[in-house]
Formats: C-alpha cells, sequence, structure tokens
C-alpha cells in the first residue's frame, strides 16, 4: 500500500510538476485559424516576438473569427487565453459586454494613437487594431471578364456566376458583408438580400473555407478583401485576380486584438500588444495576413496597385450591437425564405 | 462449433459433481450481484440523463422559452430539417427498395456476397469522410465534372442528402434484402406457375414484403437524417439547410445562447421521442442476412429485357451512390502534397489521442453492454419485468439526445463546478460510450443471452460460477459478435464528430476533428489522405480485433482439451 501511495506521488509529481518546472511563461493567443496557418502571420510572430520576450507564444487556431469570442465566453473565467486577436471593431462593443477584457495599458493606448495608419480616426480603451483592410469580391479576370461595380451590378449577373460568403453568425468578414449591405440598403436590405440570393453559392462558416471554394474553382467571386489579390501578385506572382471597387462605398474591417481579465501573465500579454504596434510585427502582415498594416510601416511593392475604394463605410460598434441580433435574423429570413 | 458442442455435450455427461448447498448459495448470491450491476448502471445512466434533463427545462424556463419554440426561426429549422430528412428519406428508400429487389432477382452468390458486404463498408464509413468523398464525386471540380458530366452544381441540400442516402440506401437493402429473402420459396414458385408479370409480383408479393417493415424503417431514417450534425455541418452550406442540432450547436459556439440552445434540446428530445415510438417496431439485425443457398429462386420476370435493364440502372446507381465516393478518394489522391500531413505533430497528436478514446470506448462499452444483458438476464429469470424495462428505458433514453444535445447539457450542468475544457477527453469517452451502448445491446444481446441460457445447467454442475464461467465458457461461443460490435463502436469512435466539435483545441483533436479542420482548406489532399488513413485504420482495428479474439478462442480450446484430457485420466 505504502508502495502504491509513492507511486502515485511519483505520478503526480511528475505530471504536474513538469510545467511549473519549465522556466519560460507561456502566453497563449486565440486567433482565427488562417492567421496560424503556414503561410499566415503567425509563425513569422511566434518566432519575433519569442526573440525578445523570453517565453513561449503558442496560438490557438480556431474555426472561425467570431469563434474566437463564442470560444472565451463558452470557457468563461477558465480560459486559458490570455490575448484574443483577431476580432474586428464590429464585434468590439459585444466583446466588451461580455465583461472578460481588460483595459489596455496607458501606456500602449499613447502608441496607437499616435502612430496608427487607419484611412479614419478610431481609438478604443479595450481593443488595439493590428491591421485593416476593405472588404471586396475577388474574382479572376480571366473567368469573369464584366466585374460588377456596384451592389446593383452584382445582383444583376447572370444566375450562373456563382458567389462564395461566409456566415453573419460565424466570421467576421460574414458580418462585414451583411453591415456592408445595410450601410448601402437600409431597411430595405432584406430585399437586396432576396435579390442576391440565388447568387449565392454557399454560405460557409469561416473566410479560409470560402476562399478555398474559389480557388478550387467551385465559384466565380468570394467574399473577402480588396487586399486579396495581392497575395496572387506577390507570392504567386499571378496577376488574375482583382477585387471590387463599388460605387456605392466598400466597408472597412479594422482588425483588433484585446487581453483578457482572467490572464495569468498581464506583463507579457501587454508586451505583445505592445509588440503589435512595432514595425517587426506591422511588416510581417501585408505579405502573410495580406491586410494593410495598422501603424505607420512600409506597404510592400505590389500593394501600390490593389485597386481603393473612393468611399469608406463603417458602422459604430455600439450600433452593431443594438441591432447586431435583428439584422442577422432579417439575413436569416431573407436567405431561407 | 461442431467439434465444441461434442465437447460440452461430453462434459455435461460427465458431470456428474452436483452442488453442494453452500456452493449455490454463493450461485445465487453471485446472480443477485449481477442484477444488481445492472440495475446500478440503470440508475446511474438515467440519474445523468435526468440531471442533464433537468438542467436544459430549468435553463429553458428562466426565459420565454415557448415564445423561442414558436418562433418563426424554429419554424424555418424544423421545416428545413423536416424537407432535408423527408427527401433523403424517400431517396435512400427508393435506392435501398430497388436494389434489394434487383439484387433478389439477380444475384449469384458471389454477387450478393459483394453488395452485402459494400453496404457494411457504408454502415461504418465515419461521416467526415463520407462528406469528403461525397464532395470529391458530385463538388463543381469533382469526379463528375472532370468526366465530362457538367452542368449540375450540387452545393447544400443536395449534397447532404446524397450523404445521407449513403448512409441509409445500404441499410434499406439490407433489410429489404433479408426481408425478400425470407419469403417461401413456393410464392415465387406460384408465381411463375402463374406467369405473373414484374407488376403483380410486385403488388403482390413484394409491397406486402415490404410494407412491413416500411413505416418503423422511415421513421428511423427520418430520424437519423432529421438530427443529422456532422454532414449537415459539413455539407449544409450556410442557413437554409439545417438542422436542430447544428442550430443547437450555433447557439452554444457563437452566439453563446445557453436558453436558446436548451429549448432547442428539449424540442430535439421532444420531436426525437415521438420519431422513437414510431420505429419502435423495427426489428432487424445489422449481420448478413444468412444467404439461402439451398436452391437458388427462379423468379419468371428474369428473362425480360425491360427488367434486365433496369436492375441494371438500380445497381449503377446503387454503386455511384456507395462506392464512387470512396473510389474518388483515391482517385483524386495527391501523394506529393498530401503526404506531408504525416510530417505534422498535430496529426500525431491527433492520432494518438483518437486511438486512446477508440480504444478505451470500445472495450469499455462492450464491457458495459456484457454486464447490462447478464443483468437482464438474470433479472428476466427472476421474472422483474420492471427493473429490466428500467434499465432498457435508461440506456435507450440516450438515443433521444443527441450528442450535441447532450454536450451542451452537460456544460450547463457542470460549467460552474469543473472545467470541462480540462477533462474533454472524459466527456467524449463518456459520450462515445453512450451513444454506442444501444447499438452493441441490439447486436450483442441476442447471441449472449443464447449462450447465458446455454451454459448456465452445465456451469451450474460443474460448478464453475463467475469471471470464469464467463471466459471459458460464454466468451468463446459470441467471440464473432463480440468482434462485430467491437469493431463497430471502435469505428464510431474513431469517425465521430460530435461533442469535439464544441470542446475540441489544439491540445485536444481527434482524427475526424482535425479532418474537419482540413476540409475546408486549399487544396484538401492532406485531408482525402487523412480520410483514406481512418478508412483504413478503422478496417485495421476490425481485422486485429478478429485476430486476437480469434486466437483467444484457439487457447480455450487448447486449455479444454487438457482439462478435459486431465479429468479423463
Amino acid at each position: 500500500m505504502k508502495i502504491l501511495r509513492i507511486a502515485k506521488f511519483v505520478v503526480f509529481f511528475v505530471f504536474c510538476g513538469l510545467p511549473a518546472l519549465a522556466d519560460k511563461p507561456v502566453l497563449t493567443i486565440y486567433t482565427y485559424d488562417s492567421f496560424t496557418s503556414d503561410w499566415g502571420p503567425g509563425p513569422a510572430v511566434e518566432t519575433e516576438f519569442e526573440k525578445i520576450c523570453e517565453c513561449d507564444l503558442q496560438f490557438v487556431g480556431l474555426d472561425s473569427s467570431i469563434g474566437i469570442l463564442g470560444r472565451i465566453q463558452l470557457e468563461g473565467k477558465n480560459t486559458k487565453a490570455d490575448i484574443a486577436l483577431g476580432l474586428d471593431t464590429n464585434l468590439v462593443h459585444i466583446a466588451k459586454e461580455t465583461g472578460y477584457f481588460a483595459e489596455l495599458p496607458s501606456t500602449i493606448k499613447d502608441i496607437h494613437v499616435k502612430n496608427s495608419s487607419l484611412p479614419i480616426e478610431y481609438t478604443d480603451k479595450v481593443f488595439m487594431p493590428f491591421d485593416w483592410g476593405w472588404f471586396g469580391f475577388v474574382f479572376n479576370k480571366n473567368i469573369l471578364k464584366n466585374p460588377p461595380k456596384s451592389f446593383q451590378e452584382l445582383s444583376n449577373m447572370p444566375d450562373d456566376i456563382k458567389i462564395v460568403i461566409q456566415d453573419p453568425r460565424t466570421s467576421t468578414p460574414g458580418l462585414g458583408l451583411l453591415l456592408w449591405i445595410k450601410s448601402v440598403y437600409g431597411d430595405k436590405a432584406i430585399d437586396y438580400w432576396r435579390e442576391l440570393q440565388p447568387k449565392i453559392l454557399t454560405v460557409t462558416k469561416g473566410w479560409s473555407e470560402a476562399y478555398a471554394l474559389f480557388l478550387d474553382g467551385e465559384a466565380d467571386m468570394v467574399l473577402s478583401y480588396t487586399t486579396s489579390p495581392a497575395y496572387h501578385l506577390i507570392a504567386e506572382e499571378n496577376d488574375h485576380y482583382d477585387a471590387t471597387v463599388f460605387a456605392e462605398g466598400n466597408y472597412l474591417q479594422i482588425e483588433v486584438a484585446g487581453m483578457l481579465k482572467s490572464t495569468s501573465e498581464p506583463q507579457l500579454a501587454a508586451q505583445f500588444l505592445k509588440f503589435i504596434a512595432s514595425p517587426v510585427f506591422q511588416n510581417i502582415i501585408p505579405t502573410t495576413n495580406w491586410m494593410y498594416p495598422a501603424y505607420n510601416a512600409e506597404v510592400p511593392e505590389g500593394f501600390e496597385a490593389l485597386a481603393k475604394p473612393s468611399k469608406t463605410l463603417l458602422f459604430d460598434s455600439e450600433n452593431v450591437a443594438t441591432n447586431q441580433k435583428n439584422w442577422i435574423d432579417e439575413w436569416l429570413t431573407a436567405s431561407t425564405k | 462449433m461442431a467439434y465444441r458442442k461434442h465437447k460440452i455435450k461430453g462434459a455435461e455427461k460427465q458431470g456428474v459433481k452436483f452442488l453442494n448447498t453452500s456452493q449455490s448459495v454463493v450461485l445465487l448470491e453471485y446472480f443477485k450481484l449481477s442484477r444488481l450491476y445492472g440495475l446500478s448502471f440503470g440508475l446511474i445512466l438515467s440519474l445523468l440523463g435526468c440531471a442533464i434533463l433537468v438542467q436544459l427545462l430549468l435553463i429553458a424556463s428562466n426565459d420565454n422559452y415557448l415564445a423561442v419554440i414558436f418562433s418563426s426561426g424554429t419554424f424555418y429549422i424544423i421545416k428545413s430539417a423536416g424537407w432535408q430528412a423527408f427527401l433523403s428519406t424517400f431517396f435512400s428508400l427508393l435506392v435501398g427498395i430497388l436494389s434489394a429487389r434487383a439484387l433478389h432477382r439477380r444475384g449469384n452468390q458471389w454477387f450478393v456476397k459483394f453488395v452485402l458486404s459494400t453496404s457494411f463498408i457504408a454502415l461504418v464509413v465515419p461521416t467526415t469522410v463520407a462528406a469528403l468523398g461525397i464532395v470529391a464525386v458530385w463538388g463543381r471540380s469533382g469526379f463528375m465534372n472532370s468526366i465530362g458530366l457538367t452542368g449540375f452544381s450540387l452545393f447544400g441540400l443536395w449534397m447532404v442528402i446524397l450523404a445521407h442516402v449513403f448512409f441509409n440506401a445500404p441499410l434499406v437493402l439490407r433489410v429489404a434484402y433479408s426481408a425478400l429473402k425470407s419469403q417461401p420459396n413456393y410464392y415465387w414458385k406460384i408465381a411463375s406457375h402463374h406467369n405473373l408479370t414484374e407488376v403483380e409480383i410486385f403488388k403482390v408479393i413484394e409491397w406486402p414484403t415490404f410494407k412491413s417493415f416500411m413505416v418503423p424503417l422511415a421513421s428511423l431514417i427520418f430520424l437519423l437524417c432529421f438530427t443529422s450534425f456532422s454532414i449537415v455541418l459539413m455539407l449544409g452550406g450556410g442557413p437554409d439547410v439545417t438542422t436542430l442540432e447544428v442550430s443547437i450547436y450555433h447557439a452554444v459556439r457563437f452566439s453563446f445562447d445557453m436558453q436558446l440552445a436548451a429549448s432547442l434540446s428539449i424540442l430535439q428530445i421532444l420531436i426525437c421521442s415521438g420519431l422513437i415510438l414510431i420505429s419502435k417496431p423495427l426489428n432487424f439485425s445489422l449481420t448478413s442476412p444468412a444467404p439461402n443457398s439451398e436452391n437458388t429462386i427462379i423468379r419468371n420476370d428474369i428473362e425480360n429485357f425491360f427488367s434486365r435493364l433496369t436492375d441494371f440502372f438500380c445497381f449503377l446507381i446503387f454503386f455511384m451512390v456507395i462506392l464512387l465516393p470512396l473510389v474518388a478518394l483515391f482517385y483524386r489522391l495527391d501523394l506529393s502534397s498530401g503526404l506531408n500531413l504525416f510530417g505534422q505533430n498535430r496529426f500525431w497528436n491527433a492520432l494518438y489521442i483518437s486511438t486512446k478514446l477508440a480504444f478505451f470506448s470500445s472495450i469499455l462499452s462492450v464491457m458495459i453492454a456484457i454486464v447490462l444483458i447478464h443483468s437482464r438476464f438474470r433479472l428476466n429469470q427472476s421474472g422483474s419485468i420492471i427493473s429490466i424495462q428500467f434499465i432498457d428505458i435508461s440506456v435507450s433514453f440516450y438515443l433521444l439526445m443527441p450528442a450535441i444535445v447532450f454536450a451542451t447539457g452537460c456544460f450547463i450542468l457542470l460549467q460552474d463546478h469543473v472545467n470541462l475544457f480540462e477533462h474533454t477527453f472524459w466527456l467524449v469517452l463518456l459520450a462515445n460510450i453512450l451513444f454506442s451502448l444501444p447499438f452493441i445491446l441490439r447486436i450483442l444481446s441476442p447471441s449472449l443471452e443464447q449462450a447465458l441460457s446455454q451454459h448456465d445447467k452445465l456451469s451450474l454442475q460443474l460448478g464453475i460460477t463467475g469471471l470464469k464461467k464467463f471466459i471459458f465458457l460464454t466468451f468463446p461461443s459470441i467471440t464473432r459478435e463480440l468482434q462485430l460490435v467491437l469493431g463497430i463502436s471502435f469505428a464510431f469512435s474513431l469517425g465521430d464528430l460530435s461533442v469535439i466539435t464544441l470542446f475540441g483545441n489544439r491540445e485536444f483533436e481527434t482524427l475526424p476533428y482535425y479532418l474537419y479542420q482540413l476540409f475546408g482548406r486549399y487544396g484538401a489532399s492532406e485531408a482525402d489522405i487523412l480520410g483514406i488513413f481512418i478508412l483504413v485504420y478503422i478496417f485495421v482495428a476490425y481485422f486485429i480485433f478478429g485476430v486476437i479474439l480469434m486466437s483467444f478462442e484457439k487457447i480455450h480450446r487448447f486449455c479444454r482439451t487438457v482439462v478435459h484430457n486431465a479429468t479423463n485420466k
């Protein structure tokens, strides 16, 4: 019996003691899957940050961007996340209402106001931007000869032209399109969704699925960003892809990161948030996440060739928080008849 | 077999040693214990079920849950799921019954065996792998389009229906074929004697045969499609193809709306209960129907050109629906990039976790099933019908509660006490056991009960009781069924994509969960390889279970001969 007890103790010690013995503190960041993929910013960010932090940076790639918030709500106070990276400004108010997010340290606030290279003025106490871009429909110029120049042209296209969009309940681009159409059509948004319905091949959970369907040739257009063609241009040296710029304006997405109240590594989390605003992080973003950097960093060659919308649309996040449910219900009604 | 029977008979003849009183008291005590085991399992299962149910009701009734249940959104979900399930059921029955007819009319021994084993494969293929295969065949850049059958693009609803037909048509085929096979031969003789036409044969013989199982089978398939989760999640494509389970998953995972989730869960349980009551009379076995080898049936509608043509088309459609998705996975395989999969830690991690889960869940659930059947048998002997029904209900209760509802319920129940994300392994293991238990009981109980009743007298005479009795008498006579149930529950656990979608994360991934993550990626060759790997793994595991069990059986035989010879001397 005694031996058993000792054995138990040894097992307990080995299993519970190991993490304690490891010298480096762990910083866990929840993000969406494409951020952590091999071609995404994840690996480079991890290497660069670990050079300066004496820590172990762990990205947890969740299946979609809104899934990050859902996951944190599910896990509640027990969440392992120290930082959530990949929500956008539309969700900021909803995220704050959960009460799980801590205010940004004051030192960071200054940096992110001073050095901002966003197309609009944006500040928030809890979340800081890390990149931005305009939503746009991406297409192959060789296949789609006459790309639509407005929402009306988009819905007037022949019915065999198919587009893939993302679900506004699960993915920030999906929510972006919902808000884009809402900001253009207002109360008539539901009618527009009905008109668009025959063109929609499918609604995916997250951005990467939708983009994969597009690249696999399942669809002619995909809801993505005006910066996505830069990937094909720079990484693949293929200039066949382009993104739509609409006469009504394009909706803006500012992707943000925030730290959790429950974090056990507040110092490290703050250090990482500061790192986000640094040139090192910002230089990784354009050619890995294929978005514009949020702080003054150089934009690589090729980005200047991208289409630029004439008008920028954005709702404020309180407005989104109050209406999100109704607007999503409206979309559900329109897309389910 | 004959050899074994002979041995047992021999032992019976010589089994002169009668029990003394103390031994029989021990035996009675043992029986009492074995009754208790079953009852306590039943009690635990039903307590857990009730706790979850009560918790769901509490959460749901916080809000005005009637308003949620009768809202247009919920109505739409039910309408959408119902329509999808109706179409899936219709096509499954159509394809299954037509090909069963064709098989019955046309099939020689070799072909029948081939079709039946194909249909068995479809029953154990994980949903994730099937979804992958179906996209590989019917997707816009899939097999069908690459051979020139372009012009249609199946997405959403039709993909889901195809997947459901893939799983259910084989089931229909097996049930319908064995029903046709069970009709007495003279039916066909009389039919050919009277020169009945195909239509008349269908009216007089076949339709009445099918009619007996039609309603329960249809309602079972309807239930399976109505509660479908992973297929709809992977192939559904948007809000217009959904089920209650997928909506519950959405409510929990993305909007964190527990009241909505709980209300929908209760609705789901109510609908399932109704459907299960309708499908209750269905009694079929998953094991292959015994080939009626004596004489091949002569049907006079066999030589007809028209019937040849229709039969050909039936087989063609059956194979297109059932085999093509599996073949297409190999067809579009791109080894050069696909093999990267094996260089990834995530894969090995998922393989380890999946193997651990599948191994423990198959062993544990079969062990629990054996204990339960044993207790039921003893309870039956002592005539306590109520207790038997209690055990039955507490096991089949989990048929009403789909895995997502179960996981949601557990989460709500335990969220203030336990961090479920740190115990995902146990939760998934528990779910796998609970959900495979009813099927295992169904397959295992006839042969195990038969073995128990056969060996009772013998064991009393020989004074072999308890574990010894099980190992030496019962076990060897159910090895075949054990292989089947172990294989099925292993496959089930290895392919399950339900609870894990709520609780899975990078540290805790199973193979199907990993496949689900890879599914949406561009250039899905890694997903293809993983799909094939899971398939091969399941069959290898089935084979290994077989080998282990057979070698056990051999050792037993050997031991028994040794013992037998020793007692003879």
